[in-house]
């Protein structure tokens, strides 16, 4: 009998406690520690300067991850100067225009997000055109610093993109260390693939390619492969030795990741980046059109 | 010379001078009480268990050169290098790393304050959020409205 009556007991006091706890959270967001204050944990007992030397550890998109992790990591995690500093590395010269209501550092965090696909998690370089973050003068400015029209870089791009498509953008590479996949620019997967070469596999070894082959499967181009050691099979033909092809086109393009990106256009990539963009832009408005009052509670701050 | 620590449940350690002195904060409590140190120094936040596991540290890298850190964000890119002794010593439980990395803190001890940190990020970076939710025990506390919110926040990760 004891057993059956307490059962709804508990429910009843648990109902209560959660109550509270909630209307708690709707009018003070942006203390996002309150709602922790009842247990004693490890990470609060752990001062915001600590997790930000734990955080100097983690590349963005680790940090991007943490923040998922409930509100308190949320706002650990989105207001650190890493990512001013990004912001500054990546858009040079270009204020940007601080989200309404948000803590600024947020704000930056929030831009870098939506420009993800086009930063290098490693030099935080931005690779590919600038997708203006207002709408209504996409068109019509031109970028002060590439001198393009916004609209029209992705099909002129530089020298080295027109032949590296994807490649030439940031791509994700293992890195040991880090433990996970890493967004890398050309430069820096070279440098790493240079300091940790990919093996070779099996398949390769000791093949003779024919100039054709190498230039469908590795994309290598003329001047590349006549640089390569050159075997002569029958007047006038030559064959090329397989595991140079692959260095070489690794070297060139950053990898496998690069090799295999050579033919997609980074169009694609940049259609990804304008629709991400797009979705900021509808949350800077909402930002812009609610009051405070509602935006404390719309928002994760 | 000898030196005698204690810690905040009153256990005593007794310690060489430059073993102690890896510590900042000893270090500069040695120069201003340079008299009188008939006393042991009290260390008020760390606790005997970690006291130990940080004098244990402190001995086996006391002929270390000092490092200056310019605290830089540079320290993502470096791969991570441990030597065996610094792996074995950071098979410990979770609770207790965040606990020595808390007395590294409070302590001042540079070198095993950034092992630790560099031990707690390197936990962290490969666990899924729910799984770190699982470590920390906390809840998911986001409202249905911030799950949307976040959800395109999670475009870093997504490849």
């Amino acid at each position: 009998m004891g057993a059956s009556l307490s059962l709804p007991n508990r429910l009843k006091t648990s109902s209560k406690q959660k109550k509270p706890r909630g209307h708690f959270q709707e009018t003070s967001l942006v203390i996002a520690h309150s709602s922790f204050q009842e247990k004693n944990l490890v990470i609060d007992k752990l001062p915001p300067e600590l997790w930000d030397l734990i955080f100097s550890y983690l590349y963005p998109s680790h940090l991007a991850k943490l923040s998922q992790v409930n509100r308190h990591f949320y706002h650990l995690a989105t207001n650190l100067c890493l990512w001013e500093t990004i912001y500054y590395q990546a858009f040079p010269y270009k204020p940007l225009q601080l989200l309404p209501h948000i803590p600024p550092l947020s704000s930056y965090a929030l831009f870098l997000a939506a420009n993800s696909l086009q930063i290098c998690e490693q030099c935080f370089c931005r690779t590919g055109t600038i997708i203006d973050d207002t709408t209504t003068t996409t068109t019509t400015t031109t970028d002060s610093y590439t001198g393009q029209e916004p609209g029209q870089g992705q099909e002129q791009g530089s020298y080295e993109q027109q032949f590296l498509g994807t490649a030439s953008m940031p791509l994700p590479v293992f890195l040991p260390w880090a433990k996970s996949m890493i967004r890398l620019c050309l430069v820096c997967r070279r440098k790493h693939f240079y300091a940790f070469p990919e093996p070779i596999p099996v398949s390769m070894t000791g093949k003779r390619w024919r100039k054709k082959q190498i230039r469908t499967r590795l994309h290598l181009r003329n001047e590349e492969i006549e640089q390569l050691k050159r075997y002569g099979c029958g007047p006038g033909r030559f064959s090329f030795c397989a595991e140079d092809a692959l260095t070489t086109a690794r070297i060139f393009y950053g990898g496998d990741v690069g090799v295999a990106a050579v033919n997609q256009s980074p169009t694609e990539l940049m259609d990804r980046s304008i629709s991400r963009m797009n979705v900021y832009q509808k949350r800077r408005e909402t930002l812009n059109a609610c009051g405070l009052h509602d935006n404390i509670a719309s928002l994760v701050a | 010379m000898k030196v005698t620590l204690e810690s905040s449940d009153g256990q005593v350690f007794t310690v060489d001078k430059e073993v102690a002195e890896l510590s900042v904060i000893i270090k500069e409590m040695l120069v201003i009480e340079q008299a009188n140190q008939d006393h042991p120094i009290p260390l008020l936040n760390v606790g005997a268990v970690e006291l130990a596991k940080v004098i244990e540290y402190c001995e086996h890298h006391r002929n270390d050169p000092t490092i200056d850190d310019d605290e830089d964000y540079d320290s993502r890119k470096k791969p991570i290098e441990m030597d065996d002794w610094d792996k074995q010593f950071t098979i410990v439980n979770k609770e207790m790393m965040f606990e020595l990395i808390l007395a590294a803190n409070s302590m001042q001890v540079k070198p095993l304050l950034h092992l630790g940190c560099r031990y707690a990020a390197d936990i962290v970076k490969r666990m899924s959020p729910t799984e770190i939710r699982d470590l920390f025990q906390i809840d998911d506390d986001f409202t249905p409205e911030e799950q949307d919110k976040i959800e395109w926040e999670k475009q870093w990760t997504k490849l």
